[in-house]
């Protein structure tokens, strides 16, 4: 398992020089200097810097971004949300110090495999009562405006 | 515990019996009505609800219906139940079937569900009275209940300041004594952050512990229901019925957990309690002299505290806000104006989901929205989700190495106590930093629970912040009621 054990002996980046991440955020703007023990905020015991990257993101970035979250996001939104997003990025340029080559993902906390049960009918959920919920149905459907844009 | 306990001998006082132990133990008895009861927090919601708004929607008549079958079953000869009679607050984003579920959201105003949550089922089978549905930060993302979509909620001990969040209806209910126990759901530390920040009990367990069918989903990965109360005991009372495996939840853990009421009468002589020595710093000084004292009743109990270091806790944050933003993003797709709530009509159908997501919802949804999909973009994937996903292994096998040295770890569940409406201004930044301590447990899949260790500054709650590996609920809560034992013995000095 890569950076901890890997590079345990490794000197000790410390916070105050580090140029990005939550450090600085709680030093600067949450106004919360780290106090307490040897360590503060972003710290990393056998960090090894490799590529402190400063992405920033554009609002051409942003737009595009909002079109595949289907975001009709108006311009004020628009300006506002690239101001929020470079920000966050540059504090999440924390990890980027991290040597993670050898680490395996994550996914979900628990070691699952696949979960199988019984091929039996049951009862699902009602139909009329589901369609109630929706904006609009007829006949047994969800109805919907066309599926082919008529605005393009 | 429960023979110790006075039980109300008639109706006319049912006012010493507010845990959902005694209430539970007296409507089983028959010495008090489950109708009663619900009058009783009834009169309490009509007093204090308009000022506080811990609540979506009150559900007096159902609640009352509820309660008078309860008496039925009793006065018939049968027993409704561990919960008999217990009155529950439901997040609003748990599925409740014919009864509005908004996740404090636009877009899913007016919406009712089909089905009713695994939770929801479990409760009800075990006599428990459905009181209300809770506000919350939109679709579970804040920290304050301050994003929600039909306004705020106020802190009891405070109503300038905020009951923290997501959870905050739920927090504030139990507090409040609006109900006896409710349910909250924690992605992030929204169940203990507001349990910490209105004075009460409140459980995260391990993920998988409790069904998640029917919680609508926010990060699906992070996700877990738990209890708010007002004592470790009620706390351990509702998990043993709401936990457990089921079919319904592929994620759910498929073996059956050990009683928690039982696991609260051993003592926590010999357990090893560990401090992290490199744990973020930033909390306030008024939390870490009260988290100080909470290790002193520990060691007074007979613990053994322990050194440890947890070297990648500080990237939990990062880590977290990746992750969870990028399964939200994927997970709120299906609000698209064709199956529930909002639709904004339109000429063509991908106009109409754009207009109606626009419209419905809130900003810092579409905040998280927009950060999740951009993470996991083709070109930023692999520097951020993918990276993130890393990380997240690195936190879990940090954890694992401190849980040889130790059986249970304490820290501060907030780094304040409960701050004023409004006051981290407009940088999201300020505000995701409220869940530094709690958040990193989620990624790792652990329990955690918070319980109210006395007050800090301008006498609010502060609460101490149990951590256990996974499936450690039992140790968990052993140090939690050691804790509460503690504060007993503190407040009768």
């Amino acid at each position: 398992m890569g950076a901890v054990r890997a590079s345990s002996g490794a000197p000790r980046a410390h916070l105050a020089g580090c140029r990005s991440g939550w450090a600085r955020f709680v030093r600067d703007v949450a106004g919360c200097a780290p106090t307490r023990g040897e360590t503060g905020w972003g710290e990393r015991a056998g960090a090894r810097i490799l590529n402190p990257v400063s992405d920033r993101i554009t609002a051409a970035d942003v737009a595009k971004v909002a079109r595949l979250a289907r975001l009709d996001l108006t311009d004020e939104e628009l300006q506002r949300t690239t101001v929020q997003l470079a920000g966050m990025l540059e504090h999440f340029a924390d990890i980027d110090a991290l040597d993670l080559t050898d680490v395996a993902p994550m996914t979900q906390p628990y070691p699952l495999v696949n979960v199988f049960r019984p091929d039996v009918v049951k009862p699902g959920l009602d139909r009329d009562e589901v369609l109630a919920a929706a904006p609009a149905a007829e006949d047994g459907r969800f109805r919907v405006p066309p599926v082919v844009g008529l605005a393009e | 515990m429960m023979a110790d306990d006075p039980i109300p001998t008639n109706d006319a006082d049912p006012a010493g019996t507010t845990t959902a132990f005694d209430v539970a133990a007296a409507v089983r008895a028959g010495t008090v009505t489950a109708a009663s009861l619900v009058e009783r927090d009834l009169a309490a919601i009509a007093a204090r609800e308009p000022e506080l708004h811990a609540f979506n929607l009150v559900l007096a008549d159902r609640a009352r219906a509820e309660a008078a079958a309860v008496d039925a079953l009793v006065a018939a000869g049968n027993d409704p139940g561990p919960l008999a009679g217990v009155t529950v607050a439901l997040k609003d984003n748990m599925c409740t079937h014919g009864v509005l579920t908004t996740c404090s959201s636009k877009i899913l105003e007016g919406w009712k569900p089909p089905y009713d949550a695994t939770v929801v089922t479990r409760l009800r089978a075990a006599g428990a009275v459905v009181i209300g549905k809770t506000n919350l930060d939109e679709f579970a993302m804040g920290s304050s209940t301050e994003n929600s979509a039909f306004g705020p909620t106020r802190n009891p001990h405070d109503p300038s300041r905020v009951p923290g969040g997501s959870s905050g209806g739920s927090a504030a209910a139990v507090a409040a004594g609006f109900s006896r126990v409710s349910l909250g759901s924690d992605t992030g530390g929204s169940i203990r952050q507001p349990a910490a920040l209105c004075g009460v009990v409140g459980v995260k367990p391990t993920y998988g512990y409790v069904s998640r069918y029917g919680l609508v989903a926010f990060a699906s990965s992070l996700d877990q229901i738990g209890p708010f109360t007002t004592t470790v005991a009620d706390a351990a009372l509702l998990l043993d019925v709401i936990g457990g495996h089921d079919p319904m939840d592929s994620t759910s853990i498929p073996q059956a957990q050990p009683s928690l009421l039982r696991a609260i009468e051993q003592d926590v002589e010999g357990l090893r309690v560990g401090r992290i020595t490199d744990l973020p710093a930033g909390a306030d000084d008024d939390v870490v002299e009260r988290l100080e004292l909470a290790f002193d009743a520990l060691r007074d109990a007979g613990a053994k505290i322990v050194d440890v270091r947890v070297p990648a806790f500080s990237f939990g944050l990062t880590a977290y806000y990746l992750i969870a933003p990028a399964e939200a993003s994927s997970n709120l797709a299906r609000y698209d104006g064709v199956r529930y709530g909002l639709r904004i009509e339109s000429p063509d159908t991908n106009a109409m989901y754009s207009a109606t997501r626009e419209a419905g919802f809130g900003e810092e949804v579409k905040r998280r929205i927009m950060l999740g999909t951009y993470a996991l973009s083709a070109g930023y994937y692999d520097a951020y989700y993918g990276k993130a996903l890393k990380v997240r292994r690195l936190i879990a096998d940090d954890f694992d190495r401190a849980y040889q040295d130790a059986d249970v770890l304490l820290t501060p569940a907030s780094p304040s106590v409960a701050f004023p409406f409004g006051s981290k201004g407009d940088n999201p930044l300020a505000m995701y930093l409220c869940d530094v301590y709690t958040i990193p447990t989620n990624l790792a899949g652990h329990p955690g629970m918070s319980v109210p260790f006395g007050t800090g500054a301008d006498g609010l709650p502060v609460g101490a912040q149990i951590l256990a590996p996974a499936l450690g609920e039992p140790q968990m809560f052993r140090a939690a009621a050691a804790l509460e034992r503690a504060m007993t013995k503190e407040l009768a000095r």
